[in-house]
């Protein structure tokens, strides 16, 4: 197998699987996304909005683009928020989520786009503390439960 | 359409050993053999036991099945008493399907790729071929590991033999390394990454099929920040491309399907990792060289001179000439405070900001900087900001 052959396998598999992933997420219908949809012509970015559960984000709104890099699945995408929000996972400056799931070191191929929304959720209600990236959000959210509370709501607020 | 094989005829009524070439046709099968030999030699065909791979072969299986190359050479045994009922119940026993012995995937050096390989059976003394196993091979284990079946030789009827095996590839017929995780799709199944069906797939054991192509792709981006993890006996390996599933490519021939350039890498990289785990592993610190090696423990003067270029140097301060005793505190102190090895794998690390929780990336272990132990729910309240 050649490099140039290696190349388009890779991006037969890559549009293959965005094309499967995307018809999935249409037809689960999953209640807490809305307007999926692709924002940029000529790369694999797209848009939507997730309605928030739980106790803290119960029907807020939050919006993100979903960047499908050119070396999805065997590289993990970039999830990101498209407005600030006080959380331990996301970056303050870049609104970058990180999650475990999405480090390369953890990601697997066979993993979807539809984990990763879901692994969103979970996060969004129970902040991953082991790496945080806004450490003022973890040390608010360990030490000073009521302030963090208040402070995300807020910020969630802004934006709906 | 006919070929041409080599035949030695075993007549232990006689005594009698002949080698003959004989044009078969590639579709019929042993029956039809052993009639023509009839033609030639005149030993009846009920007499005579066709053996090949250390099996005898039953009189229904197709000469195409077997595989035959140029050298392969088939042995046809008379035995020294006949009996008609005796004949048909060891045949009956023995008889299996043969096309099994098509079924391998092996990395062929020669080829450069995954081929379809074929077992062999060789003596384990004096590896002829005409030997007879006592035994089916009933696993991997039965034809990777020695001594394992026993078998009888023709050649040197030497008693508590067993029996060798060997895969080969069927393109060119040189040896090979089998690939245990790689068979054929015969259900057709869809790859859990490209859901193409593609005929060969890599199988870990865990039903998580991956076509040769994506697990390719998946083992080149794991190379690029090795994600490739110690596990004692199989050697840095990888787990399964499904999440969740601890299985491991128990065999690194596995990676030659990255290619021989990425392949070398991988050598290197989990060669070094290796070094710098060991606590007598030291890696040169002349600025021309980086070679790693291993120090042995006898005579120790605590100095060490890379084979390679022959720089000498202390292996605490890796200087040429020692500055060991001139440390001074506050360099200890420093030392002390922004270094630990990994209570795990014993790596060197270095702490140079952020907080005490430790990612090892050479055994993937969450660790507390300061309690030099696992990563534990008090850490992470206490530990965690200072």
């Amino acid at each position: 197998m050649s490099t140039l052959q290696a190349a388009a396998h890779g991006r037969i598999v890559q549009l293959s699987r965005i094309r499967k992933e995307i018809a999935d997420l249409a037809k689960n219908k999953r209640r807490f996304i809305k307007d999926f949809r692709k924002i940029e012509k000529c790369k694999d970015i797209f848009q939507f909005k997730i309605i928030g559960d739980g106790v803290l984000y119960k029907n807020m709104i939050f919006t993100l683009t979903l960047d499908v890099n050119v070396e999805y699945p065997f590289k993990p995408p970039y999830l990101k928020f498209c407005h600030n929000v006080y959380h331990p996972n996301v970056d303050p400056v870049t609104c970058e989520l990180c999650s475990p799931m999405l480090l390369q070191e953890n990601w697997k191929p066979e993993t979807t786009m539809e984990d990763v929304l879901l692994n969103l959720i979970v996060l969004l209600n129970e902040p991953d503390l082991s790496r945080p990236v806004n450490i003022d959000a973890a040390h608010d959210y360990i030490h000073n439960k009521v302030e963090f509370v208040k402070k995300s709501t807020e910020l969630a607020k802004k934006w709906n | 359409m006919s070929d041409e094989i080599s035949i030695l005829i075993q007549d232990r009524k006689t005594g009698q050993r002949r080698n003959l070439t004989l044009n078969i046709n590639i579709t019929g099968n042993i029956e039809d053999l052993t009639k023509d030999v009839e033609k030639l030699t005149e030993i009846p065909s009920d007499e005579l036991e066709v053996v090949f791979c250390g099996k005898k072969l039953s009189k229904s299986t197709i000469m195409r099945d077997l595989s035959l190359t140029p050298a392969t050479q088939i042995m046809l045994l008379r035995p020294k008493f006949n009996s008609h009922n005796e004949n048909g119940a060891t045949t009956a026993k023995i008889t299996t399907d043969s096309s099994i012995l098509g079924s391998f995937y092996v990395w062929c050096k020669n080829c450069d790729d995954v081929k379809r390989g074929k077992l062999r059976v060789y003596c384990q003394k004096c590896s002829s071929t005409s030997v007879l196993v006592k035994s089916e091979p009933q696993n991997w284990s039965d034809v990777l590991k020695s001594k394992r079946i026993p078998a009888v030789c023709e050649e040197c009827c030497t008693p508590g033999l067993f029996a060798e095996f060997k895969f080969k590839c069927l393109a060119c017929n040189d040896p090979a390394a089998a690939l245990t995780h790689v068979r054929g799709n015969w259900q057709m199944t869809e790859c859990c990454v490209c859901d193409g069906k593609e005929k060969v797939i890599f199988d870990l054991g865990c039903n998580h099929i991956t076509c040769q192509f994506c697990f390719r792709d998946y083992l080149l981006s794991q190379l690029e920040r090795f994600g490739f993890v110690n596990q004692p006996p199989h050697g840095f390996t990888i787990f399964c491309p499904y999440p969740g599933c601890n299985r491991v490519v128990q065999d690194v021939h596995h990676f030659h399907i990255m290619g021989q350039t990425s392949y070398s890498e991988y050598q290197r990289k989990a060669t070094e990792r290796l070094i710098a785990v060991d606590d007598k592993g030291v890696t040169c610190p002349n600025v021309s060289c980086g070679q790693s090696f291993f120090w042995e423990p006898y005579d120790d003067d605590g100095r060490s001179q890379c084979p390679d270029c022959f720089f000498s140097f202390c292996r605490k301060c890796f200087e040429r000439n020692c500055v060991c005793q001139s440390e001074d505190d506050l360099t200890r102190t420093t030392i002390d405070a922004t270094t630990r090895r990994c209570p795990k794998c014993h790596v060197a690390t270095e702490r140079n900001g952020g907080c005490a929780h430790i990612h090892c990336t050479s055994c993937g272990m969450d660790w507390c900087f300061k309690c030099k132990t696992e990563w534990k729910e008090e850490c992470q309240w206490d530990h965690w900001f200072n």
